[in-house]
């Protein structure tokens, strides 16, 4: 799945716990990306990128589709009643994400694995 | 990758940097004082009295840095001093450098890195700052580069408040 930013901020009155809504010092009107998964929940549904340092979840509404195929590597899993993820196996993995975010070289070596086999399938 | 002496003069500067937070001195009075002793660096270059050097050496003293009182204290004896001076000037024009750019990061809004569920320590945040948990997120600034050594600027902030804590500089290999 490949997508386009075509907005970079979103509305500042949307709810509080809405992640980075404001990504105007970050994202490239235009720029397109790959996505590594998906989070639909109760206020926001969300796209996983790479930006060439962190992988970061973005509201879906700042991006028009491209490329709608969906990946193979990922694995519907619901948390709650509100929430539902579409992740590759290695986000679920206990720390990864935050390891991956400390820019932990077992992690960072485990994405770009993953990453290679999405961006070619 | 930077030559490690390059590293070490970072990572030396960093030093002088972050105990601004960790003890809680003003980091505006510290940078500000910081910006004023350069002054009187280059000042005491000129000064045939050495009063600049000796009001710095001073200053030095009080803030418990024996070295740089000593270079201060050295350098009003012309000429003899100012070599080890315009070392240090150096020396501060990368701390400088280095404090402008933590700065400018720390003005950013920052890009969330991890939300509250995914953070270890959202419930340590709470029990320590306030708020709840889940309010609790991530951040991460731009990577900056100086002397080719990239960093970036991490901190943890309350969705709700906007409430900012630990500052950390994470370098980038």
């Amino acid at each position: 799945m490949k997508i386009k930013c075509v907005k970079n901020k979103i509305d500042a009155k949307s709810h509080y716990s809405i992640l980075n809504k404001d990504m105007s010092d970050y994202l490239t009107i235009g720029k397109t990306f790959w996505v590594y998964g998906l989070r639909f929940s109760e206020h926001c549904n969300y796209v996983y990128i790479y930006n060439e340092e962190h992988l970061v979840e973005v509201p879906m509404e700042m991006f028009e589709i491209v490329d709608s195929k969906v990946s193979v590597e990922w694995i519907v899993k619901a948390q709650g009643v509100q929430e539902v993820m579409l992740w590759p196996n290695l986000f679920y993995i206990d720390d990864f994400l935050e390891n991956f975010a400390e820019r932990e070289m077992k992690e960072r070596n485990e994405f770009n694995k993953l990453k290679a086999i999405i961006e070619v399938e | 990758m930077p030559p490690l002496s390059d590293i070490a003069d970072l990572q030396a500067s960093m030093g002088d940097f972050t105990p601004y937070y960790q003890q809680g001195e003003s980091f505006s009075y510290g940078a500000w004082l910081d910006g004023f002793q350069t002054s009187l660096d280059v000042a005491g270059i000129a000064d045939p009295f050495g009063i600049a050097d000796g009001v710095n050496a001073v200053i030095y003293v009080g803030r418990g840095q024996w070295a740089d009182a000593g270079i201060s204290a050295m350098a009003m004896l012309p000429y003899v001093g100012n070599v080890a001076k315009s070392s240090r000037l150096a020396s501060n024009a990368v701390r400088l450098t280095k404090k402008l750019a933590s700065e400018s990061q720390m003005a950013e809004i920052g890009q969330i890195i991890i939300r509250s569920d995914k953070l270890r320590d959202a419930a340590k945040l709470a029990e320590k700052y306030g708020g709840n948990a889940t309010d609790w997120v991530k951040k991460t600034s731009q990577p900056f580069t100086i002397n080719g050594v990239k960093f970036e600027t991490h901190w943890y902030e309350n969705l709700l408040t906007g409430a900012r804590e630990e500052y950390k500089t994470k370098f980038i290999w």
